[in-house]
């Protein structure tokens, strides 16, 4: 059950605010908590109930942990804590890198080592991390260990369980006490919460398919694309995963403020960024703050010193471990290392003083860095995201539209189809590069009549597309 | 306006859309399927695959008796009547035996057929792939979607009587495509001629399924224009010898045998090596509408 799904926007979500808010009227403090915690439990077990017990088993040993960090002190409270990162790291690797590690070692021993065949369960990656989060924290004092139940409705809240965003145990677990004890959403948080997903609808079931047309046809063809093609289709591929994943987190976000709880921002407009440093500030934030807190700083601790190369290094370091967290794959470990490398030059750019080039040439650059990671992101292997990267860097065949012309699939009949697409994607390049973010606009947010027309338009649109069954899984759900 | 007032009109105005456009949806219902399509005559101009899925559940059980089953080399080809039962085109552009069985077990889960006529064409049993989305199309589709939009769009100005200009499927199922010609004189790469297990297996479930309902069965070896087939005649020889024994018995009209030379030798008769003209389908159509008859009269 995904958010864009009638089973999710019409059943679920309504279903859990109308009860949570009955819970709060008429039952025990923790009723509506207790209503979330189920539903949580629902929903993640929905696809694939066979996970359900991965999802169960780290959030109890986690728990475990905590309360064994919480009763400790001196030495052995840090040994527990390295413990609990040992069996999360083993956790993760267990179910999403054993076959890439088997295979790489195979490859370095010149053994063909039999592979396990494991089933990696949804969202793995960041309950993992969310749970590494709340140990560090537990650990440092930042928050007590909390009890099972607050622990388990914590880590497995359905809005952000599967695809973030990340979210600070502090954050959430404060919110606890008002969830169960406070009057619900107003009406002002439940209409800018229709807004939002409305928002998020959109970009996900119109924007995001549309340009995953056109990245899929580019991918599909790589040999025969000329520069500029290579380049338009690998831009195509960063605003379908841009709008998606940007999509679902609105709807996420929403989704958690119908119930009366705020779960971080993740994006804001990050396509009109003028450096990788920006863009990084704006693009996935929820696990930029992660990766500086829990692995930009503790590196950086390690160095004796804090000098620019060691802040390079750190940096370089930090981004990789990020670019491996996405997938058991060489690509998603040069993708992390090109936006370290970019990340090194910036932060070596500013602190040498070395002059600013013109704001074009920044952003132009900046989503060419952007591109060529997500070219390797999206690269089934390390082959063809060399290919891939030779076409864009090819002089030999420069100029060139016949991929863009064929594209359209109009020999095909599928004429109406590229006027709505393409009508999408003009929509997408407008919104992406020039409009403001979804959080911006929600802030911005007053029940007008131009809102309920953008709403009521947007979900109907988006309805449209449901119903039409022309929609693509969230492609974060692959990690 | 208040939050609370804006609430209401927002989940309002989209209930209302939805329910303008359903009851509109129903009142045409361009595909049967929502409604009673007794001697309802319904083109379609869009979207061939979920289309004819749609009209497999209601509207071709209850308006015909039998099908022609096979790809886009049979798809033009118009025979209202054979052996005195209605007969509704189910061929496919770029279909396979799967594409088929899909379609058809629509139309058994509710009716039943008395007649079916069934290509014989190394394109059904090459791959088993659906294509278009056709396994994740929803009853649902007929009541909001794009191709239900192109279909309310073409309804009403054929309503005004403007014409529109996309490519129809007739009632029949028949979809009347024409393009220039183009002979493409080369042999066929030997991975033309494969039989997908799984693809054999959806055609002989499909046969299976059709003769247990009370189906009468004949298999077609569609004609190919005459140089094409000389090219690719030891192939098309060895395609057919091993078919037929992966398939339940049935009566065979072979379009690649000797007397129907003069079909396959006139170049009018086709748009390329494997698709009839209009005059070709005509052709073909009027020779089935004797020799069918005449294989089931041989077998009895």
């Amino acid at each position: 059950m995904g958010f864009d799904s009638f089973g999710y926007i019409l059943i679920f979500l309504p279903a859990i605010a109308i009860l949570c808010q009955l819970a709060r009227r008429i039952s025990s403090s923790k009723g509506p908590q207790a209503c979330i915690l189920v539903a949580s439990i629902v929903f993640y077990a929905w696809p694939n109930p066979s996970f359900l017990p991965v999802l169960l088993g780290s959030v109890s040993m986690n728990w475990l942990v905590a309360q064994c960090i919480g009763r400790s002190n001196g030495i052995w409270r840090k040994r527990i804590l390295e413990l609990g990162l040992i069996l999360n790291i083993g956790f993760l690797c267990l179910f999403k890198y054993l076959s890439f590690i088997i295979a790489n070692v195979s490859f370095l021993a010149h053994h063909d080592f039999q592979v396990p065949k494991i089933a990696f369960p949804l969202g793995i990656s960041f309950f993992t991390i969310t749970q590494i989060m709340y140990l560090v924290d537990c650990y440092e004092k930042q928050i007590p260990p909390s009890n099972l139940f607050d622990h388990a409705t914590f880590v497995s809240f359905f809005p952000y369980v599967i695809s973030g965003p990340i979210s600070r145990p502090k954050r959430i677990l404060n919110q606890f006490p008002a969830l169960n004890n406070g009057k619900g959403p107003s009406a002002d948080l439940v209409a800018r919460a229709m807004f939002l997903f409305s928002l998020g609808l959109i970009k996900k079931v119109v924007l995001a398919d549309a340009f995953s047309k056109a990245a899929d046809y580019g991918f599909g063809n790589i040999s025969g694309l000329s520069t500029v093609e290579a380049w338009c289709f690998a831009t195509a591929y960063t605003l379908q995963i841009y709008f998606d994943f940007s999509g679902y987190s609105d709807m996420a976000i929403a989704s958690a403020m119908l119930l009366g709880i705020e779960i971080p921002r993740n994006f804001d407009a990050p396509l009109r960024s003028l450096s990788i440093t920006e863009y990084w500030q704006r693009w996935h934030i929820s696990l930029t703050a992660f990766i500086t807190s829990y692995l930009y700083t503790p590196i950086m601790r390690s160095f004796k010193k804090a000098t620019l190369l060691t802040s390079v290094i750190a940096t370089l370091i930090a981004m990789t471990i990020a670019g491996l967290w996405h997938g058991p794959n060489w690509t998603f470990v040069v993708f992390g290392a090109i936006h370290g490398t970019g990340l090194a030059i910036n932060q070596v750019w500013r602190k040498k003083k070395m002059p600013t080039p013109p704001n074009w040439l920044c952003w132009i650059l900046t989503l060419a860095v952007i591109d060529l990671g997500f070219v390797f992101f999206h690269s089934p292997n390390f082959q063809v995201a060399l290919v891939y990267t030779r076409q864009l860097f090819t002089l030999s065949h420069f100029w060139g539209a016949e991929n863009l012309r064929r594209m359209d699939g109009s020999s095909d009949g599928m004429g109406i189809m590229l006027m709505i697409l393409a009508f999408s994607q003009a929509i997408g390049v407008v919104a992406a590069f020039f409009g403001k973010s979804s959080d911006q606009l929600s802030r911005e947010f007053q029940p007008t009549w131009l809102n309920l027309a953008v709403t009521s338009g947007f979900t109907l649109i988006a309805f449209l597309y449901l119903n039409s069954n022309v929609t693509k899984p969230f492609v974060y759900f692959a990690f | 306006m208040t939050a609370r007032r804006w609430i209401l009109m927002t989940v309002g105005s989209v209930l209302a859309v939805v329910g303008v456009f359903a009851t509109l949806a129903y009142a045409i219902d361009p595909y049967g399927v929502l409604r009673d399509s007794r001697g309802r005559k319904l083109a379609v101009f869009f979207s061939e695959r979920r289309v004819k899925f749609l009209m497999n559940k209601r509207y071709v059980p209850t308006n015909f008796d039998g099908l022609i089953v096979g790809t886009s080399a049979s798809s033009n080809w118009t025979i209202p009547t054979l052996l005195g039962y209605r007969i509704y085109n189910e061929s496919l552009s770029g279909g396979n035996a799967a594409e088929e069985r899909f379609l058809v077990d629509q139309g058994l889960s509710t009716g039943s057929y008395r007649f079916a006529l069934l290509l014989l064409a190394p394109p059904m049993t090459s791959d088993h792939n659906l294509q278009d989305g056709l396994d994740a199309v929803k009853t649902s589709e007929a009541l909001a979607s794009f191709h239900l939009f192109v279909h309310e769009a073409a309804f009403t100005l054929l309503a005004m009587n403007r014409r529109f200009s996309k490519s129809e499927t007739t009632p029949d199922g028949q979809y009347l495509f024409n393009f220039s010609q183009n002979f493409n004189l080369a042999p066929l790469e030997p991975t033309y001629f494969r039989i997908d297990p799984i693809a054999i297996g959806q055609y002989r479930s499909l046969i299976q399924s059709l003769q247990s309902r009370g189906a009468k069965i004949v298999y077609v070896v569609p004609p190919l224009y005459e140089p094409c087939y000389q090219l690719n005649r030891e192939n098309y020889r060895a395609y057919l010898e091993a078919i037929r024994p992966l398939l339940p018995p049935a009566p065979i009209i072979d379009f690649e045998n000797t007397e129907f030379n003069s079909l396959r030798a006139d170049p009018d008769n086709f748009m390329d090596c494997f698709h009839v003209t209009p005059r070709g389908a005509a052709n073909v159509s009027t020779l089935l509408e004797t020799l069918i008859p005449r294989a089931f009269a041989i077998k009895n």
